[in-house]
């Protein structure tokens, strides 16, 4: 018998022994990897078409922000590398709100562009590597990002905007359970495993509660000269620094809900705090998959790039060629009939 | 403004009923894109490029008699030109010019190829061209890009071509009416009845049929180059040989001496296509199938029911005025000299000298064989001497067919026309195409010129000649040779078949030309009629003359009485 | 009571008189989506649409087929499922209208251009896909490759192709030869292939030069493999080698695929209905004294493009062309043989390069073959009755 169901057998039997104990019912966990607001991933998700075959992929994206010297991005890239495995078809729609895309360096194939979508389509021979290069309406597409930066003369203020409010419950619980729980999510994070969903015994009737949660986001690289490592939670940080931001955003694991301390927390406190590693590891899996992938349990990974960069110059307004007549053209046309006319009948008069 | 109310008025005076019908047919025609979609507008305006490109083939046909199976292959000409320069973004008219250029040379070559072949000949040789023209296309993809063909965008709407069409079309009859009318066209049909009879009148026969066929195909060359432009692009197969053979049968069936013939040939073959359609989809024939067995069908029933055409040629009138007529030569002496020639081992003529002096009529007479036509054909220039020379000025002598050679449905003034077109010095194709005043002036004074002639000569002007009797045509061979201009006539047998009456017609025009100072050799077996008319007798036997002298000396010669006279007097 | 449907035309433009077995087939194709799509109509907000089809003979000249796309364009058709002879005179007139055009036949790449021709689309394999994965095929077997082509219009476009295809690996290529198309005996071409040393020969032409290329090399007694592009399949090679069938055994071609991963169903079903409707197609010649039939590919390609214009229809919500042809950059529709058939704003080519497989005969049917990876995936399709 393993340790872990000799813990719950004696929590069992502690609960057994206690005078006058409720009965423990059974309930569900918050899912840990369905998303928690309906982007990101952006343009409904990726699907794949492939008549029943189920590909592995594995989906590394590279979001290039390009924001202006007030932070705020007005230019979107996004790079998607597709490692496909298992040989046969392969139909992928990957949802975005598209303004181009082109085959990158190294793609085998060349993906196909649709108005809320990239299309790809092909013959896996056993492993294939898609990779697009999306250009991305950032009208659409910017108000998904994680990361929003505000400047300010002397200071950038860097807020992280996936906090959500998601649905949750409080309740007395079963410590055990849920001690459990939290360390099979921890597992499955540092395996790369897409986590799944869990329970809890909650021994009171359980009171429907929102709980705001937030894709940790791990900020590296510098504004100006000022170099920047930050941990950045739900909420903001503002940082005496000026000058072009160079910063690199990727969703980070909730360590601290995960590998926190869970001796002496009652089964409610643990309940509570179980529900936040699952819902922010939802969170943080939507901000993972900035493009959706089309094998929904395969790995996913997204950096952010932000970068100043220079607002290209709106095109000039091209002049509409109006379709009005060139008055002076026809008439100088009829002019020169009527002129070579005139010397025609001249000519054939005298000869 | 003279020439300009000159023109409208000649124009009034000519005017007749079925011009009115064809000018209100245009009208109404131009209508077409008001009524019909864009895709049945640029179908009308395809077919009437080719009818542009058949009134072309008409002239040559028609006119010159020349049987062109080649059009169709002038036609792609025009095409593969049009479609490489408009493709290179060359604009429109320009293209069309040199796709009519292109042509033209084209019809030339193929002209001068040919021009000299039997009519039979002639036809199969423009059938070979056209064939060779048909497998060069699809053989090489240069000319038009193989299977996609070569692309040719832009330029003006299906609408736009249509009136273009319509124009050209419009030209190319007017142009067709010009030409036959002046004396380009009367010299063309001059050669088309009796080739020989024309040549003996100095029409120079192949340098113009050559001339007619590079007409042709410079219209059909430019319909050549609008037509792939309408299209949209060259296409190989639109050019084999059934395009040829297609624009020949339209022209049989509309008629080769009218202008609207083609037109109304297009049109015919038009509407029975579309029956042919009707016909191909009940018995699942292919569209293209059942136009080709239709056309082969028509020209079947064209050809053995002696079909001569839905219009029929309109002789039009011609206006004579006082004016600048045409000029006799100056009086000039012919000298023989030790004239020879030979066919294979027989001596046709033999050391013959001979002198024809102006107001003299000198009698060539001797027994049958004796060489006397081709002596006649020698000093005519017909055939080349083995020795000997001729001494005489260039364009000085015309002769007469020895059988009566008329042409039939030309008129004796038409004839006189024929025979004083070399005197022009204002009817080349330009002026003639452009019917200039100058070239329109000319005309009426050689139309006075030859009324009065043929007065003289007691000849009614204007029925055709075929219906003329036996007298007035021989008679009017002779005024012919007269209005060449020729200081020296060689006429040979005038009175041969002809009463008594007649004869004495002949030679009161005999001598009536000797009186105004020609020089006159003539060729005679009526010994009355020598006799009379003769002021000396030359005498040739087996090729050599065996006297030359006076009617008396001669007739008193033994030689002569021995071989020639017998017991005939002189 | 029967509610009224508007009739939206829907033209073929293929050469009926000059092919008339492709045409025919490119015809059934259509009628037979048609009939499906006008069992129930296309419902288009309060109107509900059927499809009627009419044919046009542009008997392989361009000149007829820009002609018949105008009458096309004349008749307000709804689109044209196109053989592909002067479409690049005749796509012009399409576009003025927006109408969409669906190549189903000619593989040239400058046909399709999604840029500079956006009413274009095409449901075939195409020539550079074709010249591709041939010499992905062929290369890496360390063959010396003799490169023959024909000097019909198919030839030289599949020339410019494989010259493409070969040109970082012209070393596996041992000798460059044209035929002439109407040639009935090649033995000389054969015997110089032969004498440069080549161990395999990929002979582009149509299939009468297929069949001559095969009868000079097996009659001189070299079993050299032979490789081709379609039109290897095409009835024609087997019935001129009718009498000699084991000069078609090995005989291996390049084509797009007829069946999908799922399975053989789907294409059995719609080559069932495609019987049904039409009748079989009949090699004439026997394999396991049973006859041979042809399945109907050009059919599918056309059956499949009609499909897409049914959806493409309903997703503009609306029957004017000009939104038809956009509205075909966004729908997806499963095709007769299962694969999923889809164009979008960067490609109008409904069959994508990796669907090109290879197959070889073997008793007068081909089966596909082993030694590449798609191939090796697919089953083999029943060809006798």
């Amino acid at each position: 018998m393993n340790r872990s169901a000799l813990v719950v057998i004696a929590g069992l039997a502690v609960v057994a022994s206690a005078h006058a104990a409720p009965p423990a019912h059974y309930a569900s966990l918050p899912s840990p990897s369905a998303p928690l607001s309906p982007s990101p991933p952006l343009g409904g998700g990726a699907t794949s078409g492939s008549e029943g075959f189920r590909h592995r992929v594995a989906a590394k994206t590279t979001v290039e922000v390009s924001v202006g010297r007030d932070g705020a991005p007005f230019a979107l890239h996004a790079t998607q590398r597709l490692d496909v495995r298992v040989l046969g078809d392969y139909f992928f729609t990957i949802g975005a709100p598209l303004l181009g895309v082109v085959a990158a360096p190294g793609s085998a194939s060349t993906p196909g562009l649709r108005a809320t979508s990239i299309l790809w389509a092909g013959f896996n021979p056993g492993r294939r590597l898609l990779i697009a290069r999306a250009t991305l309406d950032p009208a659409a597409a910017g108000s998904f990002l994680p990361l929003r930066i505000e400047t300010a003369p002397g200071r950038v203020t860097l807020i992280n905007e996936t906090g959500v409010t998601a649905g949750a419950y409080t309740a007395d619980a079963l410590v055990a359970p849920v001690v459990h729980y939290l360390a099979q999510l921890r597992q499955q994070v540092a395996l790369k495993q897409t986590p799944t969903s869990g329970g809890a015994y909650v021994t009171s009737k359980p009171t429907a509660a929102g709980l705001r949660v937030a894709a940790p986001l791990r900020v590296t690289g510098t504004i100006g000269t000022h170099k920047i490592e930050a941990f950045l939670e739900d909420g903001s940080v503002t940082l005496q620094a000026d000058g072009p931001v160079r910063l690199t955003v990727t969703p980070a694991v909730p360590e601290r809900l995960l590998n926190g301390p869970t001796a002496g927390l009652s089964g409610r406190q643990l309940l509570e705090r179980a529900e936040r590693a699952a819902l922010t590891l939802a969170r943080v899996r939507q901000y993972q998959t900035y493009l959706g992938n089309p094998d929904p349990t395969g790995p996913s990974e997204t950096t952010y790039l932000y970068r100043t960069a220079a607002r290209p110059l709106p095109p000039p307004v091209a002049a509409i060629a109006a379709p009005k007549r060139d008055w002076a053209t026809t008439l100088g046309v009829a002019a020169g009939l009527l002129l070579a006319t005139a010397v025609a009948l001249v000519v054939w008069a005298r000869s | 403004m003279t020439a300009y109310a000159d023109a409208y008025r000649e124009i009034r005076s000519s005017w007749r009923t079925r011009r009115t019908i064809a000018v209100a047919a245009f009208a109404v025609a131009s209508f077409a894109p008001l009524v019909f979609g864009d895709a049945r507008t640029a179908d009308l305006a395809d077919g009437l490029y080719l009818a542009c490109a058949a009134v072309g083939l008409a002239f040559a046909v028609g006119v010159a008699g020349l049987p062109s199976l080649a059009q169709g292959a002038f036609v792609a000409v025009g095409a593969v030109t049009g479609a490489h320069l408009l493709a290179a973004g060359v604009p429109t008219p320009l293209a069309a010019l040199a796709g009519g250029i292109c042509g033209g040379l084209s019809g030339l070559i193929v002209g001068y190829a040919f021009a000299r072949l039997p009519r039979a000949g002639f036809a199969a040789a423009t059938w070979i061209v056209s064939w060779l023209v048909a497998f060069a296309l699809q053989s090489i993809t240069w000319f038009l890009g193989g299977s996609q063909g070569i692309v040719v965008s832009g330029g003006p709407t299906a609408a736009q071509h249509y009136e273009l069409a319509l124009v050209l079309t419009a030209l190319a009859a007017l142009g067709y009416v010009a030409l036959a009318h002046a004396p380009i066209g009367l010299r063309l049909a001059a050669a088309r009845e009796r080739e020989p009879a024309a040549l003996a009148l100095g029409v120079p026969v192949f340098r113009l049929r050559a001339a007619a066929v590079a007409v042709s195909g410079t219209v059909a060359g430019v319909a050549g180059a609008l037509a792939v432009q309408l299209a949209g692009v060259g296409d190989a197969s639109q050019y084999g040989s059934y395009l040829s053979f297609r624009l020949f049968v339209v022209v049989l069936i509309g008629g080769t001496l009218s202008p609207l013939g083609a037109p109304a040939g297009m049109l015919v073959l038009g509407v029975l296509s579309l029956a042919a359609d009707a016909v191909g989809r009940l018995e699942n024939i292919a569209a293209s199938r059942a136009h080709t067995l239709l056309t082969a069908v028509m020209l079947l029933g064209i050809v053995s029911l002696g079909w001569e055409g839905i219009v029929r040629p309109d002789r039009g009138s011609r206006r004579g005025v006082l004016g600048t007529g045409p000029v006799r030569m100056e009086a000039a002496t012919l000298n023989v000299t030790a004239l020879g020639k030979s066919f294979d081992s027989v001596a046709a003529a033999d050391d013959v000298a001979l002198s024809i002096e102006p107001g003299r009529i000198t009698a060539l007479v001797g027994p049958n064989g004796s060489g006397k036509t081709t002596v006649l054909r020698m000093l005519a220039g017909a055939i080349a001497p083995d020795r000997g020379r001729i001494d005489a000025p260039a364009g000085a002598v015309a002769r007469t067919l020895q059988s009566t050679a008329v042409f039939p449905t030309l008129t004796p003034l038409e004839h006189i026309l024929v025979a004083s077109a070399g005197q022009r010095a204002r009817s080349g194709l330009v002026r003639s195409l452009f019917a200039t005043p100058k070239a329109r002036a000319e005309d009426a004074a050689y139309v006075e010129h030859a009324r009065r002639l043929l007065d003289r000569f007691a000849i009614p002007p204007d029925v055709p000649a075929g219906e003329l009797p036996l007298s007035d045509q021989r008679a009017l061979m002779l005024a012919a040779a007269y209005a060449t201009g020729a200081s020296v006539l060689l006429v040979d047998e005038p009175t041969a078949g002809a009463s008594t009456a007649e004869a004495g017609r002949m030679t009161d025009l005999l001598r009536s030309l000797r009186a105004e100072g020609l020089a006159l050799l003539v060729v005679e077996h009526n010994l009355g009629v020598v006799r009379r008319l003769a002021d000396r007798i030359v005498v040739l036997d087996a090729g050599r003359v065996i006297a030359d002298g006076t009617p008396d000396a001669v007739a008193a010669d033994a030689a002569v009485r021995a071989a020639y006279l017998g017991h005939q007097a002189l | 009571m029967a509610t009224h449907r508007e009739a939206l035309t829907l033209v073929v433009n293929a050469p009926f008189s000059r092919s008339p077995y492709l045409a025919r087939s490119i015809e059934n194709g259509v009628r037979l989506a048609a009939g499906e799509v006008n069992a129930n109509g296309i419902r288009i907000g309060s109107k509900t649409y059927e499809l009627h089809v009419t044919t046009m003979d542009t008997a392989l000249s361009p000149a007829r087929a820009v002609a018949n796309m105008r009458r096309a364009v004349g008749q307000h058709a709804v689109a044209v499922v196109d053989e592909g002879t002067g479409l690049d005179a005749s796509w012009r007139i399409a576009n003025e209208d927006g109408m969409p055009v669906g190549v189903v036949f000619e593989g040239g790449s400058q046909i399709v251009d999604p840029v500079t021709r956006p009413n274009v689309f095409r449901i075939a394999p195409t020539d550079h896909g074709i010249a591709f994965r041939l010499a992905e095929y062929l290369v890496p077997k360390g063959l010396k490759v003799a490169l023959l082509h024909d000097d019909s219009d198919y030839g030289a476009a599949g020339e410019q192709a494989l010259e493409s295809a070969f040109s970082r690996n012209r070393s596996s290529v041992a000798i460059d030869e044209t035929l002439a198309a109407d040639a009935l005996d090649l033995g000389p071409q054969v015997l110089r292939a032969r004498r440069a040393h080549a161990t395999g020969l990929l002979v582009w032409g149509r299939p009468a030069t297929i069949a001559a290329v095969l009868t000079a090399a097996r009659s001189s007694g070299w079993n050299v493999p032979v490789f081709t592009p379609p039109t290897g399949s095409d009835p024609f090679v087997r019935q001129q080698l009718a009498d000699n069938p084991s000069w078609v055994d090995g005989l291996t071609f390049a084509s797009g695929r007829l069946t999908a991963e799922v399975g053989t169903g789907p294409f059995l079903t719609f080559e069932q209905k495609y019987e049904s409707s039409f009748g079989v197609d009949r090699v004439g010649v026997k394999s396991g004294g049973r006859p041979v039939i042809a399945p109907p590919e050009s059919a599918m390609y056309a059956y499949d493009f009609v499909n897409l214009i049914a959806a493409a229809l309903l997703k503009a919500g609306s029957p004017d062309p000009a939104k038809v042809t956009a509205a075909l950059n966004e729908v997806t529709t499963e095709g007769a043989n299962g694969d999923q058939r889809a164009f979008n704003h960067n490609n109008h080519e409904g069959i994508v390069d990796d669907d090109i497989y290879f197959a070889h005969f073997r008793d007068m049917i081909y089966v596909p073959v082993k030694d590449d990876a798609l191939s090796a995936t697919l089953p083999t399709l029943p060809q006798t009755r």
